[in-house]
This record gives C-alpha cells, structure tokens and sequence, in this order.
C-alpha cells in the first residue's frame, strides 16, 4: 500500500510542473503590470520605471520563470510583488480558511446528497419527486444568488449568523462554527443536489441487482441489505463524484469568499490576478494542486476501502 | 455534470421492492446535524466579542469595512487613497479639519518663506513613536529622505525639495529650487508625506508590514493578516491619550459592497468606506448615516490634441464640439446614480478652482457639434479610439459617450480594459488618441504636474501650453488666498482649449452606523479622518 502511494504521488509530480508553467504563461499574458498598480495614478513614468525595476520586471520572462523555479525547488515560492511578504505565509494564513469551507462544504454535500439520494431511491411517489425536485432547483441555483439571499435572511433578518468574516477554530470553537455555517451550505448546496442525484441512479439500480433480491431471500434483514449491501456498492461513483465536487468546489470558493468576505486562498487569487503578482499567482496553482493531488489519492483509497476488487496497485 | 442531470432527468427510478428502513448512517447524521446547529446557534447567543459575530463587536472595537489593502503599510510607498491604513498609526506634522483649516499635529507651527520656496517647521516636544524613539528635527529628516527616494511619493509631490536643514533639536527647514505650493496639503493626512515613521523603523526597512508611527494606534501583527484584516491596538507612547478613543481597532477587507452594506447592517463593521453611490438608498432604510463628498471626476481626456494619431482632434473645433455633443445631465443622472453633478470643468462645486463662470459652458447641443465640424472639415464625423477600464464606472461612461457621439456622427471605439494596471499602460502608450479618466480630489496647484502638464502621465502625448505654463508658475508662488483666481484661470483656458471632455462629479460614499459619531467629509476635505471617528455615547 505504501509503494503504491508513493508511486501515485510520483506520478503527480509532472503535474506540479505543468500547472505552475502554465499558470505563469497565461498570467504574463495579461496586460499591465503590478508596478502600475503599486504606484497608482498619480506616480510619474520614472517613479514607475524603477518600481519596474527593482520588482525585476525588467528582466525576460523566461529568466523571471527560471528564477522562480529554481526558488521552488529549494522549497520557496518567492516574495509576492505587491504585498512584498513570503508568498508562502501569505497563503498559510489563508488556507485554513479555503480548507474549512471546502472540507466543510464537501462533507455537507455528502452527507446530504448521500441521505436524498437514499430517501430519493428507496421512497416511491411523492416524497422521491420531492427529493428530485429539490435536488434539481439546488442544482440550478447561482451559488453567489442563494448565498445573498441566505445573508438577507438569517443575517440581516433574524441575525443568527455572521453576514460577512471568518473566526479562527483557535479564536473561538463557537464562532468558527458560526462564521462558516452560510458559506459552507451556500457551497455545498449544488453539490449535495449532484451527489443525491448520483446515490439514487446508482442507488437504484444496486437495487435492482440479484444478489440484493438473494439476500432478501436468505432472510438478511432489511437494515443491513441497504447500509452494508446496496450503499456500499453504490459508493464507488459517489465517492467519485464526490472527490470532483471537492475540486469544483476550490473554483467556487472565488465567489463565495467575495460574498461572505471570507479571507481565502480563491479572494487572494483573485486579488492576484488583478494586482498581476505573478509569484502569487504561481503560489496559489501550486496549492491548489496539491490539494487536488492528496484529493485524488484519498478518492484512489477509498475506492480500494469500498471494493476489495480494486487495488490501489 | 451536464451528462448527470441528462441521465437524472431521463431515469427517474425509485426503488419499489420494498421499504426497508434506513441505514444506520442515515439515522445518525439527524441528530449530528442537528447538534452541530445548536452548538452553532448557542455560540451565537453568547455574543462574545468576536469580530465574526452579529451581536457586533465589543465595546471600544472600532470595525471598519474598507474595500481594498494597501501593498504597504509605509505612508512613504503607499497610495495616499489608502490613507485609511496609515491614519490609525501614524499622526501628520499638520491635521487638516473637517472644515479644510489646518491646525497642529506633531508640528506646532509652520511658516512660509519668501515666493514659497522655503518652509520652516517647529516640532512638538515629548513625543515618541510606537517603538519608543523620540521624534526630533532628524528624524524627520530622515523620513523626508526616505520620502524621496527613487520610486516613493516624495517625488511626486516635493519634487523641487533641495534640502532639509536642522535648524534645532525641534525645529528645521525645507529649501526648494522653484516656488513648493500647498506644503500644509502635503504634510497633512491625506498625502501621507507627513505622517513621521520612525528612523529606527526606515533604518531597519521593516514599514512595509509594520507600523512604527507617531499616532495614536500601532499595528498588531499577530492579529493581522495582510490583504483581509488589519488590527490596531492603542500606542503605549501616544502623547495625547485622551484622543484614543477605542480600545482595538480593526479593519476589514471587504471588496463587495453588498458584503460592505450587510457587514454594516449587522453590526459586524460601525463604518464602511469608499462605497458607491448605489448603496446610499438601501443604507438610509436601515438607517445607516453617510457622507457623500464629491470626491471623482468622470470624463474624456483628449489626449492626442495636436492629432498626431488622430488628426481631426488638433482642431479646437472638434475638441469643442465633443463637448457640447454630451448630454451631461442625462450621463450625471445615470453614472451618479442620482448622486451625480454634471460638470463641464476639471473642477466640481467647492474644489479651489472650480469656476461657477464655467458652470454652464458646453450646455448639450448637437446641432452645434455638427456645425463645428463641419467647419472644421468633418461634416460626417470621424472615429475615435478611446482607452477605458471596468472600474469606477468608466466603463459605463465609455459605454454612455459612444451612443452620444454618434449621434453627431462622431463613432467612438471604446477598449475596455479589466485592471487599472492594463489601462495605464495603454493610457500611456501613445497608441490611444483619449481616454475615459475618473480622478479624485487635489488642491489646483497640482493639477498642472498630475493632469494637464507636459510631465502628467495623463499627458502622454506631452501638449505643452505656455500659458498654462504660466499660470502654473504664478499658482506655485502664489498665496492661499491668490491662488484660486489663478486655478481659476486655468479652467477657463483648458474649457477653451477643450482638452478635456468633464462629464459628471461624483461622491465616494463612507456609511456607518448610529454607534459612531466624527464620521466627517466636506466638500473642502473631502476625505474621513480616521481618528476623529469615536464613540456615539
């Protein structure tokens, strides 16, 4: 088991190069740069012309790109260009944010998804059209729009949780809690819609299947044939759809941070991009593939974990 | 995910052998998430004095929502429209009022010399910066060095700065090459420049992330984190404790206005700043207070004016017939929400050079755009690139000048830009003959080196006038009390000339809630002083 981790995550380390180059190509690619940005509107060409250069922007592209990848390899991500700081603090401080929202929304959608999709598949007639149908408009909903009207609701109207900010586990267990309670569901909110969708198909036909009417024939009680027999097997495409939702979610974290003012890896990125810090632009893809990298081994264990039949190696 | 929705909306199957009951999982998931929210809501009934919850903050937290984060905390390197990081921290040799007199800060009094062109300064006694070291003549002069260093503001705005004598362990001099006008502006709070850091603090080349001013707060950096939350708690050496009006102070970052509004609603920030127009009216149903100076310029900078890209603007002709094919009133009414005061200077009502002569040149007609160009050989108009950006509402005002321009013939190609920093680049190209421009306030006497003059970055074609060139000389020398004539005269020949197409005045918007009280901008300064927001009760 352990070669076979390893293994996957030496596979995983061409994409550790691919996606920072081409993260740092299409980010040059933008117009302006972040001297500009620095000193504003009222900076003459000359005071411009030496933020250029002592930020380095004077220097090709492909020697800005050599520098920062041999940086890499001794385990720095640089020095962000606007804020002047470590790239990597300025990401540390955020990633507790991006994770709990993530890890937080994710888990809401599997739980929930994984309960509507099972209501969904084992009720006939009106209470599985519901499900359906709620599933469906979860599906459809704007997440920046459900997230406003959740803000309007029980923030500014009935004031039980925070409308905008984030509280530190360490700071306060209890405001923690609050402070993600809006943001992880308006997130997770299409992804539990998807995962209902996917448990009740694969639900649904695991039922259908002959070992499950040979179980009820053998007199195997009813209980354990749907949470031993039927959602293990079910498991697999959910534990799949689950670990994409997972990565979609990191892109969704761009707009519910805005929303909720949370202080994010997705608002940084976005600010980055913006202000065309480079070095944290690449920090951020960095990130980000890792945690879609340790995403996909967990998903690779867990698929061993449901089906004996699939080995990791 | 398009593929599942297909195969959910074709297969709608429910499983129909049978209802067995629910797994386990499913049974104890209810009660998890059922614990999980009262745990979440109890802690809400705690209040508690998070900056996350709604009760609001705890007595003597100032919360202040701000929509975007300084690249540095030193008021040398920063932009002076982040003078809301710098106010907490570091006090200005001179305090600029509400009403736009100036009155002492770490200076105690200032004076002129002969054609402005050196100014003597007296320091306060007993004062010492957050880390302890004593302000003096020489550390000023060591911040006013530090000013000028290649690439920092002091360029910008103490250009001609020749050299900074010590005239005594309180008192120096500054002696310029040419006539320095405004320096009361310059070291107020607004510009940043006479905000003192201290020579320890420069020395060591630690400003960036930390603060190490003279003011009445200083930054605490553990409970900082850069770009989202800045939190400032009293300075154990501020000279004058009785204007520390708030235990800890922390401001926000929060880009979204909507986030602004809510945050404010809900108690969890007291004042939220630089907001748009737009939220003023869901603001005062809640309400929320605001003050609404008129703070931007919205309008076309012909830049090309000896048409060197785009010959038919080196005729005035065509210069002034875009002016008067603008429906000003209309723009102002959609651009400033309501809000909006149509101009047709490079000045709005109450700014030193704006002229209420001038009020009413270019009044909207169409027939005499078209006559104008007629004379001027373009009887079916020309077309014109212009340069603008998605901020600020320019976008909408490139949008709003190309319907209006064309119906004079004129046809307007607007290139919109997604950052600022893409604008100016191609603002200062030379590829673009205008530009749409929004600009906020400055006292007149820098208007000619940041706008119009030949060394402006909005001036990238560098059209020279030697009037102006005048008049920019006479203003430099000029009193407090002569120079407004002089500014004045200035928009009369830039008006004549048509250099510019002015559009509309807007506010920039500061809410807060009925909890603060000192929350003050006019139209002579139009900008909050952070340290006189304090306590309503």
């Amino acid at each position: 088991m352990t070669r076979a981790i390893g293994r996957r995550l030496a596979q995983s380390v061409p994409l550790l190069l691919i996606v920072p180059t081409i993260t740092f190509l299409l980010a040059a690619l933008i117009p302006g740069d972040v001297a500009r940005t620095i000193v504003g509107a009222n900076a003459s060409q000359a005071q411009y012309e030496q933020v250029r250069r002592s930020l380095g922007l004077n220097q090709p592209l492909y020697a800005r790109y050599w520098e920062w990848l041999g940086q890499a390899f001794h385990g720095s991500l640089g020095t962000s260009l606007f804020w002047q700081q470590p790239v990597t603090s300025l990401l540390n401080s955020r990633l507790p944010v991006t994770l709990s929202l993530v890890v937080g929304s994710t888990a809401v959608a599997a739980a929930g998804g994984a309960a509507l999709g099972t209501q969904a598949a084992l009720r006939a007639g009106a209470l599985g059209r519901l499900i359906d149908a709620i599933s469906l408009v979860g599906l459809a909903l704007p997440n920046f729009f459900l997230g406003l009207l959740l803000i309007a609701w029980f923030a500014v109207t009935l004031r039980l949780f925070p409308a905008t900010g984030y509280v530190s586990l360490i700071q306060s267990p209890g405001g923690w809690i609050r402070s993600l309670v809006l943001p992880v569901v308006t997130l997770a909110v299409p992804g539990t819609a998807v995962i209902a969708k996917q448990t009740r198909d694969a639900m649904s036909g695991i039922l259908d299947q002959p070992f499950i009417r040979t179980l009820r024939a053998a007199g195997v009680p009813r209980r354990s044939i749907i949470g031993r027999h039927a959602l293990r097997n079910a498991a697999i495409p959910v534990v799949t759809v689950t670990g994409l939702i997972f990565v979609g979610s990191l892109s969704g974290t761009v707009l519910v941070e805005s929303v909720f003012a949370l202080p994010g890896l997705g608002g940084l990125a976005v600010q980055a991009t913006s202000q065309h810090d480079l070095p944290l632009i690449q920090g951020v893809a960095v990130y980000f593939t890792v945690i879609v990298i340790c995403v996909n081994l967990v998903v690779d264990l867990a698929y061993s974990w449901l089906d004996p039949r699939v080995r990791v190696s | 995910m398009t593929h599942d929705l297909t195969r959910w909306l074709a297969f709608p199957r429910r499983y129909s052998a049978g209802t067995p009951s629910e797994p386990k999982f499913l049974a104890r998931a209810a009660p998890l998430a059922a614990a999980l929210m009262a745990a979440s809501l109890a802690a809400g009934c705690g209040g508690g004095g998070a900056s996350g919850s709604s009760a609001g903050p705890a007595a003597g937290t100032l919360t202040v929502a701000v929509p975007s984060a300084p690249s540095s905390l030193d008021p040398a390197t920063g932009q002076p429209a982040n003078e809301t990081y710098y106010d907490f921290a570091y006090e200005p040799l001179i305090v600029q009022a509400a009403d736009g007199s100036y009155r002492p800060g770490l200076a105690t009094s200032w004076r002129y010399g002969p054609d402005n062109e050196t100014f003597a300064i007296t320091l306060r006694s007993g004062v010492r910066f957050s880390d302890g070291t004593a302000l003096n003549a020489a550390a000023v002069r060591t911040w006013i060095q530090h000013e000028m260093q290649p690439g920092e503001g002091g360029a910008t705005w103490l250009g001609s700065l020749k050299s900074v004598d010590v005239t005594g362990p309180l008192t120096l001099t500054l002696q310029f090459s040419r006539p320095a006008p405004q320096l009361e502006y310059v070291f107020a709070q607004t510009l940043g420049m006479g905000m003192i850091g201290s020579p320890k603090a420069v020395q060591a080349k630690t400003l960036a992330a930390r603060t190490a001013g003279a003011g009445p707060y200083e930054l605490d950096a553990s409970a900082t984190v850069p770009g989202a939350t800045y939190t400032f708690s009293p300075n154990p050496y501020y000279w004058d404790k009785a204007a520390v009006h708030w235990k800890k102070v922390v401001l926000k970052v929060i880009a979204s206005p909507t986030a602004a509004l809510q945050a404010l609603q809900t108690g969890q920030v007291q004042v939220a700043m630089d907001q748009p127009v737009t939220s003023i009216p869901a603001a005062t149903k809640t309400k929320l207070k605001y003050v609404d100076p008129l703070t931007l310029l919205l309008g076309l900078d012909i830049l090309d004016r000896n048409g060197k890209t785009d010959k038919p603007l080196a005729d005035v002709r065509v210069r002034q017939a875009l002016n008067y094919a603008i429906d000003r009133s209309a723009l102002a009414k959609v651009i400033g929400a309501g809000y909006g005061v149509p101009i047709a200077q490079m000045a709005a009502p109450g700014w030193d050079s704006y002229s209420s002569a001038l009020a009413r040149q270019y009044p909207y007609n169409p027939a005499a755009a078209r006559r104008l160009l007629a004379a001027a050989g373009y009887p079916h108009g020309f077309t014109l690139s212009v340069v603008s950006v998605a901020a600020v509402g320019q976008n909408l005002l490139a949008d709003a000048l190309a319907g209006q321009l064309e119906k004079v013939g004129i046809t307007m190609k607007p290139s919109i830009t997604t950052s600022v920093g893409a604008y100016f680049q191609a603002l200062t190209s030379g590829n673009y003959p205008a530009a749409t421009l929004s600009f906020g306030r400055l006292p007149a006497a820098f208007d000619y080196d940041q706008l119009w003059g030949p060394v402006a970055s909005f001036n990238p074609f560098k059209s020279a006038s030697p009037q102006l060139a005048t008049l920019d000389g006479q203003l430099s020398a000029a009193s407090a009390v002569q120079a407004p004539a002089i500014a004045r005269q200035m928009q009369a020949y830039l008006v004549q000339q048509a250099w510019f197409v002015p559009v509309v005045a807007t506010p920039l918007v500061v809410l807060y809630g009925q909890q603060v009280t000192g929350v003050s901008a006019t139209s002579a300064r139009n900008v909050v002083y952070m340290t006189e927001i304090r306590p309503a009760s």
